[in-house]
This record gives structure tokens, sequence and C-alpha cells, in this order.
């Protein structure tokens, strides 16, 4: 290969395109794969919610927190992250089902990842944050908040704790939570 | 159709009289340098691919669905 | 070799760049907006309409999974919710304040400093900390015997007066020479925390102007009293008007030995 004239370079240039063209499509084509055969999509989820009035509505009332197991078996788990705790602080889970893990905040952006698995979601005052996953493993996975949130941000933090299937024992109202089992 | 050197690079770089190195010295290395700097892209390119790839089949995609 | 030839050359580039880049921008359009959430929603049991909708962000919910829905009645914590409206009116000082503010000398003291340590100090406490409880004694989230009573009778604008006078007294004086020994872990526990517990540094919320929750009352300078048996109250799930239990949770944590020390500390220091 040589580079002492200008088709030369453009050569190399050209191959080296190609290369790089290469290369994008076949992350593109894994992202795909991931997409069809896996379901795996970036959560995004457009659902507003009023951040001043968050403990006056039903949904993220504070008793309606924490995980619940709701009409067609589909295992819900609800969490606030507030300064500088989440609520519940402790959510137990199920291996091996589709869980659905939702979100909001009354008052800044928080950020959640849950070790160990592809969760990871910021959470933005006005909006519910939703995730869908199966958890594999089980065992207490730690939950942090991951968006710098205030002074308090480094002690916020919560478990997800992953129990086996028959293990998991909801209440005659659908409730599961960590005290209880 | 055949490219000649760019006109104006040409004309903005005045020719250096003072240099040591001669033209066909410098010929001579141009010759040898892309292939060596080729090889170094190719390697970090490569790489950060590998580790891509690894990452993507043996880290994100067992830790399963996630949507 | 004049622009114009240049130009020339340049001309298949431009087409093709331009051709690939729209291209490429179609098929994500057709692929993330139509394919993908077409493939996914028909295994989810959703109809390619709404599959397509929440895919592109009209409708809630991801194309590949069936959205939860509730039906949970709200029982709030507190009926205090903050809107700037509401801070607004926490604005200027009123006689009518005053005025209110005579029914509460027997047991907060004159200038809002009560002589019954039992009883909080409310000079200089923000005029926001007053309010919510104050609104919350009304509405009994909080209950007490002697205030529930007294907040019933007050209409909400009154409790922003009365809240504006308190937070504009002038707070206890502390003598210096009265302060305690400078108590290492306590300290520790004010400024840092215990992340090994999950326990926020006090000053995170209540420092000042830390930025924390906007109805989080100033702590330097209460009675000692006061502020052990809210954070007994707290620890014990007797008192339970605080949003998202971000004081519940806390107070649980702490041993009685630390709710004496975190009171002491609070009711002797000068700063914070």
């Amino acid at each position: 290969m040589r580079a002492d004239t200008e088709q030369e370079i453009l050569k190399t240039e050209l191959w080296w395109t190609a290369l790089v063209i290469a290369i994008v499509t076949a992350i593109m084509l894994a992202i795909i794969y991931a997409g069809v055969v896996h379901h795996i999509n970036p959560p995004s989820n457009i659902e507003t919610i009023d951040p001043k009035t968050l403990h006056l509505t039903g949904e993220f009332t504070e008793s309606n927190l924490g995980t619940r197991v709701e009409a067609g078996d589909q295992v819900t788990s609800r969490v606030v992250a507030t300064q500088f705790a989440f609520q519940p602080q402790c959510i137990v889970v199920p291996s091996n089902r589709t869980v659905t893990l939702r979100f909001a905040t009354p008052d800044v952006i928080h950020g959640i990842l849950v070790t160990g698995t592809n969760v990871n979601t910021m959470i933005i005052p006005g909006y519910v944050s939703q995730v869908h996953t199966v958890f594999t493993k089980t065992g207490d996975l730690l939950m942090p908040c991951h968006e710098f949130c205030g002074l308090g941000h480094s002690q916020m933090w919560a478990t997800v704790r992953v129990v086996p299937e028959d293990q998991f024992r909801p209440g005659p109202d659908g409730r599961a939570s960590c005290d209880a089992r | 159709m055949a490219l000649t050197p760019h006109p104006d690079l040409s004309s903005q770089v005045p020719p250096r009289t003072d240099d040591a190195i001669d033209d066909a010295a410098l010929e001579r290395v141009m010759r040898e340098v892309p292939s060596g700097a080729l090889a170094l892209s190719l390697l970090t390119v490569g790489l950060l691919l590998l580790a891509w790839f690894l990452m993507y089949a043996f880290v994100f995609l067992p830790r399963g669905m996630v949507g | 070799m004049k622009p114009a030839e240049l130009r020339e050359i340049d001309r298949p580039w431009r087409i093709w760049a331009s051709v690939i880049i729209v291209s490429i921008l179609a098929f994500s359009v057709v692929f993330g907006f139509l394919v993908l959430p077409i493939v996914q929603g028909r295994a989810a049991g959703l109809d390619a309409f709404t599959a397509i909708c929440r895919a592109v962000g009209i409708l809630p919910g991801s194309p590949a999974v069936k959205q939860p829905t509730s039906e949970a009645k709200a029982q709030p914590t507190t009926q205090v919710a903050w809107s700037t409206d509401l801070m607004r009116t926490f604005g200027r000082r009123t006689q009518a304040g005053a005025e209110i503010a005579q029914g509460c000398v027997a047991c907060h003291g004159e200038h809002g400093i009560a002589a019954d340590p039992q009883n909080p100090n409310l000079a200089g406490q923000s005029a926001a900390a007053i309010y919510k409880q104050l609104h919350d004694y009304k509405s009994g989230s909080r209950v007490h015997d002697v205030m529930t009573g007294i907040a019933q009778g007050l209409e909400d604008r009154q409790i922003v007066e009365v809240a504006t006078h308190f937070a504009s007294s002038a707070r206890r004086d502390l003598d210096p020479t009265t302060a305690e020994v400078v108590d290492e872990d306590v300290i520790r526990l004010v400024e840092r925390g215990d992340p090994s517990r999950g326990l926020p540094a006090c000053n995170s919320c209540h420092g000042f102007n830390a930025g924390g929750p906007i109805e989080t009352p100033t702590l330097s300078h209460q009675n000692r009293e006061y502020l052990a048996r809210q954070l007994q109250a707290f620890k014990t799930d007797a008192r339970r008007n605080d949003i998202y239990t971000r004081m519940r949770s806390v107070a649980v944590k702490l041993t009685d030995r630390e709710i004496e020390r975190l009171a002491t500390f609070y009711a002797t220091t000068l700063s914070y």
C-alpha cells in the first residue's frame, strides 16, 4: 500500500469507509437481533403524572407501593424515589416471570439500576418510568440511585429480592413484601 | 476520472529549499508509513469491536429481556 | 482546476451520501416504528395499531408487554400539595398573622419560644413546615389532643398568615457556654449519614439551604424533648404524616440512644 499519490490515498480512504460501514452494520444487526428474538427494547414509556400531587393519586399513594400480582397474573412493582430513599426500600419479585417495575418521583430527577441485570432507567418528575424484565438469578440485588439527586444521594439505595417462583407467595390481596415472606 | 493533486493545497505550501531531507528519501518513507498506521488502526478498532461483541454476547444477552 | 469543476467532481459523492443517509433514516423509521412493534406486539397479544402507537410514544407502555393498570384509591399521608401559588403566599408578615399567633402564646411562648420543652419552638421555623403541620392537624393526618382542635378552627388563609408570622420571628438564643461537648458519632450521622444502613445524612435535608423537600423543618434551636419525642413517634409509626415515609424510614433505623444524642445535638448546637 502506498500513499504517494492522491489516487492511492483515496483508495485507502474508501477501503476504510467500507470497513466502518461494515462494523456499524454488524452492530446494528446485533441490536435488531436482540429486538426481534429477545424482545430487548430501550425502556421507553411516555406516561405523565403530576409530581405535586403524586402522593394524592391512587396509584403511587403510599399504601399501593411495592409488589402486587394483578389481573392476568401480571406482577407489578411500584416504587417511589424521593429525596433520599426509595419507598419501599425492599421489593420482592419472583424469578423467571415477567415483572413490571413502575417508578415515579415527587421531587427531583433520580435514576435506578439493578445490579447484574439490564434494568436501568431514569426517574423524571412528571413521568412514570417503566421497565419490564425477567429476573433469572435469585437473591438480594442492590438497586442504587444512579443520578445525583442531592446531598443524600450516596445513601439512597434499595433492595430487589428475587425469590424462586414457588417461594413467591403473595397475600390474598395480591401483595407481596419483603417483611411478610 | 483521474485526480490530480489538489491545486489549493500545493499553492499554499511553498517548497522548502532549506530542508535537509531530499525528495527521494521522503518518497521512500511515504511508501512505508500507511501500512503501519493501518495496522495500528485495524488493531485498535478490532479490539474495541471485539470488546463490544464480548460484552454483548456474554453479558448483555444472558441478562435477559428488558423493555 | 476551477471551483465549478471541483463541484462537478463532488456531485456524485454528495448525491450518494444523501441517498445513503435518507435510506438509513427510512429503514430505521420503518423497522423501529412499524416492523418491530408489530412483531413484538403480536407475541404480547396487542393489535398492530396499539403496538405502533406505543413504539412511537403516543400511548404509554411497551409494545412487547401488556400495560399494567391500577384501580388503587388514594390514602394520602397528607393533603398538602405544594404548588408555586401556595409557596408565593408565604410572603410578608401581616397584622392578621400576629393576631392569630396570640392564640399560640400559652404553649409556644410569647415570641414563639416555648417555655415547656415538650412543645416546639416556632420562632424562625420555616413557613412551609409550619403550614404543612397545621394543615395536617386540620385534615387529621397528624393527631394531637390540643392542636387538632385549634387547627380545625383555622381557615387555610389563616394558617398561611400564622406560619409566615412565626417564620419571620427571631430564633431562640443559645448560650454558647452551655453547649454540649462535641459528639463525634452524632456529627458523623448529621453530616455523612450511614451508607451501610441506608441512612442519609440529616444535613442532606435539614441542613441550611440543603435543597431537600420543601416542608423540611429547621432543627437547630429546637427543644430537645420535643425532637426526641417526634423521632420516637416516627420510629413507632405513631406519627405518619411524612410524605413517602421520609422520616419514618430514617427513624426506624436509629437506636434509642442515637435519638437522644441527635436531639441533644440539635437543641444545643448553634449552627446547622
